[in-house]
């Protein structure tokens, strides 16, 4: 049994390593296919801290009583919307977190010629590895969640024309 | 001979331009104001190009960046990746609730002898089973917790929580057009 442990334990080991390399591929891949969107959310980001952590408490917290109302009719059709909403929320919520990889990158790389992707990449290590640390790393995660949640409508909101 | 006015805007536009300012002259000699307001000036300027230049830090120069890259013109801005990713998020959905409908070894898909039997009702037949009473069940017991939420005072709640989104929103999104609208950074 203590065999069968071990290999169940590496396999969730490895699912989770692979959601964290997810994560990080994601960030450079957003950076790659709409790197506007992700200035303008960078920018609302370290520009705007206090006011895009506010828009994205406000966001989640409505949007996630919404779902709960929704799921809680018990009827397909608004449970689906229910879903899709709480899909949507999930979505927009990586993306904001994504934008810590950019920001921590940014600051390790200092003046250094680094790629984007280098950067990103050594800032996505960097910061899931601090998110791993018990309880400061959840509460930092937490703040850099709505943090970029908010930084993310912030760019939806406004595209800069 | 020139005269205070003069001999001071001429210091003046010396220093402006980086020069050394040059103290002889007649008027110097006879005016002893003129004559220390020249040497405040070059004092000054022995000062300023003592003074070592201030580098800004890395992260000023980023959000300089960030801004101006912010400045720039999005009328060009492709928007073809969100309708490619909410297609592709759309596609993935339904292969694999296509595939977690059918069996779980997807050789038997290959192997089935489909004579007879249009892969539609194949699917159909597969999803009438099991796999969606399962997907169902699940479903409950996800979200019968919440059953007790749906009474009036809850939807009242979820419909302020709706407005006080949608205005929190709007009102964020004004803002920003507004401070953009007065920006001395923007194009005309």
């Amino acid at each position: 049994m203590p065999y069968q442990k071990a290999i169940v334990f590496f396999v969730f080991a490895l699912l989770y390593l692979a959601a964290k390399a997810g994560c990080v591929a994601m960030a450079i891949w957003m950076h790659a296919v709409a790197p506007d969107f992700i200035g303008r959310a960078l920018t609302a980001y370290n520009t705007r801290a206090k006011r895009c952590f506010a828009l994205g408490v406000v966001n989640a917290l409505a949007v996630l009583f919404l779902c709960a109302v929704l799921f809680g009719t018990q009827l397909e059709p608004l449970g689906l919307l229910g879903l899709a909403l709480l899909l949507s929320l999930a979505a927009l919520a990586m993306v904001g977190y994504s934008l810590s990889y950019h920001d921590l990158g940014r600051q390790l790389r200092d003046e250094r010629a680094w790629t984007p992707a280098r950067t990103i990449l050594l800032g996505g290590i960097a910061a899931e590895a601090a998110f791993m640390a018990p309880v400061i790393g959840q509460v930092f995660s937490i703040g850099v969640l709505f943090r970029g949640l908010g930084a993310v409508v912030s760019a939806m909101l406004w595209r800069g024309k | 001979m020139m005269n205070c006015e003069t001999y001071r805007a001429e210091c003046d536009q010396q220093f402006d331009a980086g020069e050394v300012v040059i103290l002889d002259g007649e008027h110097a000699a006879a005016c002893a104001d003129c004559a220390a307001y020249g040497e405040r000036l070059a004092a000054m300027q022995e000062a300023l190009s003592r003074a070592p230049l201030e580098t800004p830090r890395a992260s000023f120069t980023e959000v300089l960046k960030a801004r101006l890259a912010q400045e720039r013109a999005h009328a060009d801005e492709s928007q073809w990746w969100i309708g490619a990713s909410a297609f592709a998020a759309c596609a993935l959905f339904v292969v694999a609730g296509w595939y977690a409908a059918g069996p779980i070894n997807p050789s038997a898909w290959i192997n089935r002898d489909l004579a007879g039997i249009s892969v539609w009702q194949y699917v159909e037949e597969v999803t009438r089973d099991s796999s969606l009473a399962w997907a169902k069940h699940y479903w409950f017991i996800a979200t019968e917790p919440l059953s007790g939420l749906a009474s009036p005072r809850t939807w009242t709640l979820a419909v302020l929580a709706l407005i006080a989104l949608v205005s929190v929103n709007m009102a964020e999104a004004y803002r920003l057009r507004g401070a953009s609208r007065f920006s001395p950074h923007r194009r005309n």
